[in-house]
């Protein structure tokens, strides 16, 4: 995944339609606000963060169940039904990513909330979605049907999804035309998602 | 470049329960060993058999806590599966190990199980320690001195009730073992000291609740330089002093507890969200592109869009 920070508003519609397509709070993917930047600009920038779906995550190898695992093509996620809830990957995650789900207010009426409450919650990509894609031919990023929902829903068009193995990809033509920072790098997680600077910010 | 993205926000995971399970657990795991040691080197006054079950009780008690804070603690004997790489799920293993050996020699005593039983108590405060240290999101406890610091407090910790139960007139620690426990003190000071001393910035703010005058005062000084002083008389005279080993155990557990809350709940502080400088991530090369930030991981990764 890119995220393109000069265009993000900071409009939410990707934490909204994360938030309502999977039920679950607190949000897996989350808006920050990084305050404004120095004179002559003044911009307030914004930090979307989710998980960043690390080659080498911590909390894989934190998680004492074996609930938390890593796809074959890079993605991780959870399994529900394995979760204790014991809390330990929030922690071993730097990048703040992963959330105990407590239940909804009313109580979860699905099963599949039911399922997820006392368990750890995170972003998996929409996993489900690219998958279902993929098997009758779909590109991510292209195709609405195989992208995830928040890369749809983004109104300023920041969030980009895709194989950066490809060259013929939007987000490898995105990464070769722009330079691009990666959260948390000194830390060796090697996350799968790239982030294009504030302008502001990062003047040459 | 670093620049911060994200300030550092305090952690609301683990609560008192956890500074119950690290506290209850490193201070059973340190008196069996030291016990251990006591039965091994000729004690004059082993410790009463009744009282042989504190260890495992106070084990038991802590992964009680443990499952009162998870949010399926009904899941919890899944947390045997992943022995090889989760230091949570080794925890788990050599503290039920631990109960069970313990146990057994209370009930048929013998030496060997006795012996497996102080190995899986070392093991188990180690454990406990790797597990702080893993969690890599807290800039507090991912610091590499944070498991020596642990683990010695918990031969602090078991010492501070073996001299509580001596003040009690209920056991006689061997010569060599009150010199253990001496040295742990001392040791345990001086790692506190690098620990609060280390200099990274990040790190410094986070344990700048742990380097105010009165957490020094409680840690430092009563649950250590009092302890320290009272174990020199007992080293040096040879008798007159037991009583105050009572003293000395009180407050070296006071201490112990204050540092394990500190360590968990101040210190316990998200680390800063950092960018790192921007550069380029994809470089032509050929007819392929190549990544440079995750050369090997991207070869690799299977290619999701085929």
């Amino acid at each position: 995944m890119l995220i393109d920070l000069r265009r993000c508003i900071g409009c939410e519609a990707c934490s909204l339609v994360c938030e309502q397509k999977r039920g679950t709070r607190p949000p897996v993917r989350r808006v920050m606000d990084c305050g404004l930047s120095g004179p002559p600009e003044r911009i307030r920038n914004f930090l979307p963060l989710s998980c960043m779906n690390c080659n080498n995550p911590p909390c894989v190898e934190a998680c004492p169940t074996g609930a938390t695992y890593k796809t074959e093509d890079g993605i991780v996620d959870i399994r529900a039904d394995l979760c204790l809830g014991c809390g330990y990957c929030v922690l071993a995650c730097p990048y703040r990513a992963r959330a105990i789900f407590y239940g909804t207010k009313n109580g979860a009426s699905d099963a599949k909330l039911r399922e997820k409450t006392g368990t750890c919650i995170k972003c998996n990509f929409c996993m489900e979605r690219v998958h279902s894609g993929l098997k009758i031919g779909l590109v991510p990023g292209t195709h609405p049907e195989a992208t995830p929902l928040c890369v749809i829903a983004c109104s300023a068009g920041a969030l980009h999804f895709g194989d950066i193995n490809d060259p013929a990809s939007r987000i490898s033509r995105l990464l070769k035309e722009n330079k691009a920072v990666c959260l948390q790098e000194e830390l060796g997680t090697l996350p799968s998602v790239f982030y294009i600077p504030f302008t502001s910010e990062f003047k040459e | 470049m670093n620049r911060l993205f994200i300030a550092p926000e305090r952690q609301n995971e683990w609560n008192l329960l956890a500074v119950m399970n690290f506290f209850l657990g490193g201070t059973a795991a340190g008196f069996y060993f030291l016990h251990w040691l006591n039965l091994n080197l000729a004690a004059t006054r082993a410790i009463p058999s009744s009282l042989k079950l504190i260890a495992p009780a106070l084990v038991g008690m802590g992964f009680l806590g443990l499952l009162f804070e998870a949010g399926r603690p009904l899941r919890g004997f899944y947390a045997f599966k992943k022995i090889r790489s989760s230091w949570m799920s080794k925890e788990l293993f050599f503290g039920i190990l631990f109960i069970m050996a313990a146990v057994y020699d209370f009930l048929y005593p013998d030496v060997l199980v006795r012996t497996t039983g102080a190995v899986s108590a070392l093991l188990f405060a180690f454990s406990q320690s790797m597990v702080l240290y893993k969690a890599r999101g807290i800039s507090g406890w991912n610091m590499p001195l944070l498991p020596l610091l642990i683990f010695n407090c918990s031969i602090v910790k078991g010492a501070g009730l073996m001299l509580l139960i001596y003040g009690m007139d209920l056991l006689r620690p061997a010569g060599p073992v009150l010199w253990i426990i001496f040295i742990s003190f001392i040791s345990d000071f001086l790692f506190w000291f690098l620990y609060l001393g280390y200099l990274n910035e990040e790190f410094r703010e986070s344990v700048k609740a742990l380097r105010r005058f009165g957490s020094m005062l409680l840690v430092l000084g009563a649950g250590h330089v009092i302890p320290v002083l009272i174990i020199s008389a007992l080293l040096l005279k040879k008798g007159g002093y037991e009583h105050y080993a009572f003293i000395a155990g009180i407050l070296a557990l006071s201490g112990a507890l204050a540092g394990d809350a500190g360590i968990l709940l101040r210190a316990g502080a998200y680390r800063a969200i950092r960018a790192g400088e921007p550069k380029s991530i994809l470089v032509e090369s050929g007819e392929e592109s190549k990544c440079r930030i995750i050369p090997i991981e991207s070869a690799k990764r299977k290619s999701i869009s085929k």
